[in-house]
């Protein structure tokens, strides 16, 4: 094992074990999950796993969207089966916003915070 | 019910701390040069008064518990009395002779492995640990003995398990349990840092859950963590139902599981070092049956006060869903506060 090896956490090597195998969480499993065209373009900038996936997968996930997809997708994890826990949008550009990332969950508030 | 379920009411006993390692997690910090271990007949009548109490698997572990000269006597005792036994080993010494001893006499043969060969060999401190185990895993499938492995998970080794799981699969076990390093014994000084934090905890309990889908049934994956919300629904399965005082006149074995007997005796509920504020006494000052009556009266409800404290603080509302409930236990018990990174000691 590596210097650099030893540090990182068991979680993080596993992820990327993962990853390898193409058992992560991508951004193609969450527009297949909430349906998005494929146009929208975001990016994933978090999720979390909490559970048995599929059925009891929790998630907490970012996504980077632009402000022309916008709409879609806040519908489209509106509208998704058990993704409407929660969701915030937070706008960013000056001075027109041009991009807004939204936070969404899974997790009832009570669990999720 | 309790943590060891309805069916298993478990006696643990370490009757040596002598091992022919030395390893730098080590709960108990036994090696080579460890002399001290318990008398055999004081063991017998323990496990006589236990059955009597109720409690139906006996754990050996050390120490190296094969290095204890009067194990075969003490096991025959064991069954004799009605005992399902395990024993716990690093699979170094598991010889011809030391299986031939085992046969028949240990139900379960638990053996440690804690990672790929260079991390097991690295936190065994010996560069054969792993090899000299392996080189006996054909005789210990051909004596017969079910056997499982013990992963400890650390901070650092969660992606080493599906190498383990694989492994024990391939070698014929039956069982996988993966218990969390706590900051007890040598591990305090041989592995600081390295106790895995709740997101560790809960990765773990993902990548468990996976692992046993991924083998579905060839072997039995047992994570020693606890899920916040079946504990909240279930409070019994931590002791910590409402009280009844009508307990008080069940059988020991109904009221506290595991029951610990360490090297020099003491009694103790729950896990190996745990606070001598609770325990029951010790096997050189009397036996086990004279001790009960007056801890069941005096000690136990001031327990399940604590299990009840423990219970409130770790089924609240938290971030992870996981928690190590014998750790959380052992802590409260020592100074009142429930766990965070701590020096205890703890569950085997």
């Amino acid at each position: 094992m590596s210097g650099s090896e030893a540090v990182k956490r068991g979680s993080q090597k596993l992820i990327t074990q993962l990853s390898q195998k193409g058992e992560s969480i991508t951004v193609e499993d969450v527009r297949a999950a909430l349906d998005v065209s494929s146009e929208a373009q975001f990016k994933l900038l978090r999720w979390h796993v909490r559970g048995l996936p599929p059925a009891e997968i929790e998630l907490n996930a970012s996504l980077e969207v632009s402000q022309k997809y916008l709409g879609e997708v806040v519908q489209k994890i509106v509208n998704a089966k058990d993704l409407a826990a929660g969701i915030e949008i937070f706008p960013y550009g000056i001075p027109v916003p041009d991009i807004a990332v939204v936070n969404f969950t899974n997790v009832p508030p009570e669990v999720g915070g | 019910m309790g943590p060891t379920g309805e069916r298993f009411r478990v006696l643990q006993l370490h009757p040596t701390r002598r091992c022919n390692l030395r390893c730098l997690h080590c709960y108990s910090s036994s090696a080579p040069e460890e002399r001290g271990e318990l008398d055999a007949a004081l063991l017998r009548e323990a496990l006589s008064d236990a059955a009597a109490e109720g409690y139906n698997v006996a754990g050996f572990s050390g120490g190296e518990a094969i290095l204890y000269k009067e194990l075969p006597n003490v096991l025959d005792h064991a069954h004799a009395c009605g005992f399902t036994t395990t024993v716990t080993s690093n699979g170094m010494l598991l010889d011809e002779k030391h299986l031939e001893v085992l046969r028949g006499r240990a139900d379960v043969l638990a053996i440690s492995v804690d990672g790929v060969p260079e991390s097991h060999n690295r936190v065994r401190a010996s560069s054969r640990a792993f090899d000299a185990m392996v080189a006996h895993l054909d005789g210990v499938r051909a004596s017969g003995i079910k056997f499982g492995f013990i992963f400890t998970l650390t901070q650092y080794n969660l992606d080493e398990l599906e190498w383990v799981a694989n492994f024990a699969v391939d070698q014929g076990a039956k069982l996988l349990q993966i218990h969390p390093l706590e900051d007890a014994g040598r591990a305090i000084e041989g592995m600081p840092g390295s106790r895995p934090d709740e997101t560790e905890c809960a990765y773990a309990y993902f990548a468990a859950r996976r692992l046993q889908k991924l083998f579905a049934c060839r072997i039995s994956v047992q994570l020693d963590l606890a899920h916040r919300e079946l504990v909240r629904e279930n409070p019994g399965s931590v002791f910590a139902q409402e009280f009844d005082s009508s307990e008080l006149d069940r059988a020991l074995a109904d009221l506290i599981s595991p029951l610990v007997v360490e090297t020099d005796g003491t009694i103790v509920p729950i896990g190996f070092g745990f606070a001598r504020e609770y325990r029951l006494g010790s096997l050189r000052d009397g036996r086990l049956r004279d001790f009960v009556p007056t801890w069941r009266r005096n000690i136990y409800p001031k327990l399940r006060q604590l299990f009840r404290e423990v219970f409130e603080e770790e089924t609240a509302p938290r971030e992870f869903p996981c928690f190590n409930w014998y750790e959380s236990v052992a802590r409260r018990a020592i100074d009142g506060a429930v766990a965070t990174p701590a020096l205890v000691q703890i569950h085997p």
